[in-house]
């Protein structure tokens, strides 16, 4: 494959991919405007960045990990300041509250776990990634990846028990 | 994996979450411009065949058995390094607009062009009579002499200041235009004919961008249906005369036409700024809205105008802009509603539908546009 045509089937991967991005984003950040600038971020820096011979099967795990560098970034920074909006005849957004319920309904219920297991936890159910996909976005070998996940898993089920008996 | 399934099934998204159209747009329009940045330079640096390229494009072979692209890349040659030119250029638009938009039913507005090239530097000149412009190669700076007001701008953004005026500062940077957009456009169709002692080049483009919604289709001329036609001088490669005309519906109307092209004028003064107009850093931009929506953006600028409450209204625009050409219209203007937001066209721009009662009690009804700032705010990029 020439690189012209590894340019342009990557240009084809990052369309099929934006929504997995968003969703991925909005997981870890909460806003769906911080979301979608971070994929916008990380299409730029994939662009500017990434090496002319990056394999079509390694733009997807390139795109991820680029995102998922800027989510942490972002949290590390803290939250935008957001600017009152007061008396506004704006359009009804009861979709995006609805979106953001969801979302804050999953991150509870990861919220009891080490942040290094609810992450691979969340990559996997909720963003549908595999853990050999998992382990080169987080740059651990497989076997810690599923390691995490077990671990996880099997303190969630705890807590479900428990739940269920009180 | 199946030890885990009611965990799984409680922890699995109920919601679709999908990417915003302005996103894809956005993203599509960085796809697009990186294609054709990697297509110009690997034709000016040679490192591809023709071949490989021209699958898409209609080619007429001169006489000469020359194809457009050979054609233009020996024009562009022919011309030298070195270019002195005047140029009258007539364009369906208003004098007070900027330079990029055109209007199918506005009439004519003379444009004064001048440019100099020597070496790899241009200046230039571009006079519309109630808009100027003009650059040295290394900024620009563009004014609206009745506010005597006016900005200095990055050469880099030369586009954005003259949309399709840019290609047309010089006829060298004409066909350069031509031939880039020759290599990267896979909407055009281009025919060369050899006519007595002139070729003609004659390019037919699809409108650029996405029109979901055609707001902005027909608002400039890549914006359009298009046919450009341009008159070379066989023997010297000169630019005799160029036309260009959008396609609307059944008809074709001409929107712009080179009137005369004057070389060898030595025009001094080029880059002479008007006295008493305040220039503005483009630099210095505000800030913009942040963690707003442009709903929300476009609510709050518009619901600022009421107590001109500049700590808002600052923040979106440079405050000698508003204050210069706003102030007075839109003081104690009340906003009544705004709707859903939209794009449209190739621009980065996104529109906010809204209805304002001004002070006299009539109503205004516009698109305000908003655009996002580097510093990922919103800021006002027109449609007051």
């Amino acid at each position: 494959m020439s690189g012209k045509e590894r340019r342009d089937t990557a240009g084809r991967i990052i369309e099929e991919n934006l929504d997995y991005l968003v969703r991925f984003a909005y997981y870890r950040l909460g806003s769906r405007d911080d979301a979608e600038d971070v994929v916008y971020d990380s299409v730029l820096r994939f662009l500017e960045k990434s090496p002319d011979d990056v394999r079509p099967e390694g733009v997807r795990l390139y795109l991820y990990r680029i995102v998922h560098n800027l989510c942490v970034d972002r949290s590390r920074g803290g939250k935008f300041v957001v600017v009152p909006v007061d008396g506004l005849d704006v359009e009804d957004r009861a979709e995006d509250v609805l979106d953001l319920e969801d979302a804050d309904r999953v991150n509870a219920c990861l919220d009891s776990l080490p942040a290094r297991e609810a992450d691979v936890i969340r990559m996997n159910v909720v963003d549908n990634l595999s853990f050999v996909e998992i382990s080169g976005i987080l740059s651990i070998p497989q076997s810690t990846a599923k390691s995490r996940y077990k671990s996880g898993m099997e303190k969630l089920r705890k807590l479900l028990v428990n739940d269920k008996m009180s | 994996m199946d030890d885990y399934r009611e965990i799984r099934d409680m922890l699995k998204p109920r919601r679709d979450i999908k990417a915003s159209d302005e996103l894809r747009c956005k993203v599509r329009m960085v796809l697009e411009r990186e294609r054709r940045r990697r297509m110009a330079r690997r034709w000016l640096f040679g490192g591809v065949s023709l071949g490989a390229v021209a699958a898409v494009l209609l080619l007429v072979l001169l006489p000469s058995g020359l194809s457009a692209k050979e054609f233009l890349v020996e024009a562009i040659d022919a011309l030298g390094r070195s270019e002195c030119v005047e140029m009258v250029v007539d364009v369906r638009t208003r004098p007070v607009e900027n330079f990029g938009y055109i209007g199918l039913d506005d009439d004519f507005v003379t444009h004064h062009i001048y440019a100099v090239r020597s070496d790899s530097l241009l200046m230039w000149r571009v006079d519309k009579g109630e808009r100027v412009a003009t650059g040295d190669g290394k900024e620009i700076y563009t004014w609206l002499p009745a506010l005597k007001l006016g900005m200095r701008i990055d050469n880099a953004d030369k586009e954005n200041v003259l949309g399709y005026l840019a290609n047309l500062l010089t006829p060298r940077q004409i066909l350069q235009a031509e031939l880039e957009n020759c290599m990267g456009n896979d909407r055009a169709e281009y025919k060369m004919e050899k006519k007595g002692a002139d070729v003609v080049l004659t390019v037919h483009a699809a409108p650029q961008g996405d029109f979901g919604n055609p707001y902005l289709l027909n608002s400039s001329i890549a914006e359009s249906e298009n046919v450009r036609r341009y008159v070379i001088d066989a023997g010297s490669k000169r630019l005799k005369s160029a036309t260009v005309s959008v396609v609307s519906g059944s008809r074709e109307i001409v929107v712009l036409k080179v009137v005369s092209v004057d070389y060898g004028l030595r025009q001094g003064e080029i880059c002479r700024l008007a006295d008493g107009i305040r220039f503005v850093e483009a630099e210095n931009q505000p800030g913009g809205l942040k963690g707003l929506s442009a709903e929300e953006a476009a609510g709050l600028v518009l619901n600022a105008f009421e107590e001109w409450d500049e700590s808002v209204l600052d923040k979106v625009m440079t405050h000698e802009m508003s204050d210069a050409a706003y102030r007075e219209k839109f003081r104690g203007a009340k906003l009544k509603s705004i709707g859903r937001s939209f794009m449209s066209g190739m621009g980065s721009s996104v529109f906010v539908p809204y209805t304002l009662e001004l002070r006299d009690g009539s109503l205004l009804r516009h698109n305000i546009s908003l655009q996002k700032a580097d510093s990922g705010g919103w800021v006002v990029a027109g449609g007051l």
